[in-house]
């Protein structure tokens, strides 16, 4: 039965699910873009009155004018329309950030039906002050874990770039950030994240690459790492190739050729090339895909082979194994 | 037909369509200020402060700007109102002018001076330079007008004068 309030704006949320049930479609909503397309689903399945639609859209007028004045310090009653829609992506952002530390998307929704959009701005505001200070710690974990190397990218990470990056961080104009490229990339990269969000995917990338290297004897590495310089023609300093996944395919490869850790001798790479030769690409992949996930039950390398398994294929169709691993005898 | 109901619930929330500026605060504020002018003999009719806020939006689209409030108007109003070239007569279109003249100057020196300032250079060149040609000042002084302000803000304020008198700047209507 239809609920017999006289002004939609009176309805509360428990009786407006009573009458339309859940009906979100989650398909409409939108991570990156949580809090407009929540409340547009929201309001597009009746669980989110008009009114309240106005109210939030009201809200958001005002608190996005109290925004840009403390942007232009209170000296400037305008600004260039891409500066304020900079802003304005900035404060969904930020809205985002709140709602994302809600266990479901009816309880984000509830809240955003029940509190006011400063308060949502409130809570986004602590959330990503709170994200800066999980960065930070992570920032120490993956320094402390750090992949005793000497190639420049992967230490110019450590040595000033990400504290550059924390330093620099503007969470109230600019929180969404852009998507921020490091020297160093991790093999899945974080770029469906933005702003703090995509600090963070990136240290938790960077500390699960590490960890994995680390879990090898550090001198093998460091000797795997060198010999694919030589081999490769490059500075012990320029690698030009993430670490892990230097690391990663050596142990898969040398463990499809029955060697145990990080070893591909010429022959085996000769062998295992010819052999890979034989089978269309997709079997190539699935092979090495079959054999990490027999090797290491994280999901992290799973994932990371089903990206280099490409290359994989690549390096063994055009004969150029060593271009991705070391091929040789490790010292 | 699902879609399209959907793009259109999504716009909803938009830049574009959040109100930041309120015309009818700065219709309320050129009334007040009604107050303030009318000892010098300048008033603004109804008719007048509507159009005012209409040449408002326009300038702020045509400069691809955003307005937050009442805006900036009424500050440029009260400190043109004390202009000796400012007349009961010219009140209002100096003012529709000077707007539009005021939000493209602010985006050609890319925002860095503060409106309080920006209104002072405007009015100081309108006054001593364009002498109270509104026209002067749209359509030939703007650039002019332009680096000066950049020089005035920049390192080579010492050279803002140049600008002033130099090269070719003489009053056409001396």
């Amino acid at each position: 039965m239809q609920p017999t309030f006289t002004n939609p704006m009176d309805i509360p949320m428990s009786e407006l699910k009573k009458y339309y049930g859940n009906g979100l479609n989650y398909e409409n909503i939108n991570f990156s873009d949580y809090f407009r397309t929540l409340s547009s689903e929201g309001r597009f399945c009746a669980l989110m009155s008009d009114g309240r639609f106005a109210e939030i859209k009201d809200e958001i007028s005002r608190k996005m004018s109290v925004i840009i004045s403390d942007y232009t310090g209170n000296e400037s009653t305008s600004l260039m329309r891409d500066a304020a829609n900079d802003i304005f992506v900035s404060f969904l952002y930020c809205l985002d950030m709140a709602l994302f530390t809600f266990e479901s998307h009816e309880s984000a929704l509830e809240y955003i039906n029940e509190n006011s959009v400063f308060t949502v701005y409130d809570l986004g505001q602590s959330v990503i002050k709170q994200t800066v200070f999980e960065c930070i710690s992570l920032l120490v974990k993956a320094r402390r874990g750090r992949v005793n190397f000497s190639d420049r990218s992967y230490n110019a990470i450590f040595n000033g770039e990400i504290i550059e990056y924390l330093k620099r961080y503007d969470s109230k104009f600019f929180a969404h950030g852009t998507k921020r490229v490091f020297s160093y990339n991790t093999v899945n990269g974080s770029y469906a994240y933005r702003g703090i969000l995509h600090l963070k995917k990136y240290l938790e990338n960077l500390i699960t690459e590490n960890t994995f290297v680390n879990s090898f004897d550090e001198g093998r590495v460091q000797d795997l790492l060198y010999g694919y310089c030589e081999t490769n023609g490059r500075e012990y300093n320029d690698l030009g190739r993430n670490i892990y996944s230097i690391v990663l395919l050596n142990s898969v490869i040398a463990s499809l050729v029955g060697n145990d850790g990080l070893e591909v001798e010429r022959s085996d790479a000769l062998h295992i090339s010819k052999q890979l030769k034989k089978l269309p690409d997709y079997s190539i992949r699935k092979v090495l895909c079959d054999k990490t996930s027999e090797m290491y039950s994280d999901i992290y390398s799973s994932r990371s082979m089903i990206k280099l398994a490409g290359h994989v294929v690549n390096a063994v169709n055009s004969g150029e194994l060593n271009k991705i691993i070391y091929v040789g005898e490790i010292k | 037909m699902y879609h399209n109901e959907r793009k259109k619930y999504n716009s909803l929330i938009n830049i574009s369509n959040v109100r930041l500026s309120d015309p009818v605060a700065l219709k309320q504020k050129l009334t007040e200020l009604n107050g303030v002018t009318q000892a010098c003999g300048l008033f603004l009719t109804v008719k007048q402060i509507n159009r005012l806020s209409d040449c408002v939006q326009k300038a702020l689209r045509d400069s691809d700007r955003i307005e937050i409030g009442a805006g900036i108007l009424p500050v440029l109003a009260l400190e043109f109102s004390s202009s000796v070239f400012v007349t009961p007569e010219n009140y209002a279109s100096v003012l529709e002018e000077m707007i539009n003249v005021f939000f493209q100057v602010k985006t050609a020196v890319f925002d860095r001076v503060t409106d309080r300032d920006l209104i002072r250079l405007l009015k100081d060149y309108y006054e001593n330079k364009a002498m109270g040609s509104v026209e002067f000042v749209r359509d030939r002084d703007i650039e002019r007008l332009i680096k000066y302000i950049e020089m005035e803000m920049g390192s080579g304020s010492s050279n803002a004068t140049d600008v002033y008198e130099s090269d070719g700047y003489t009053d056409e209507r001396a």
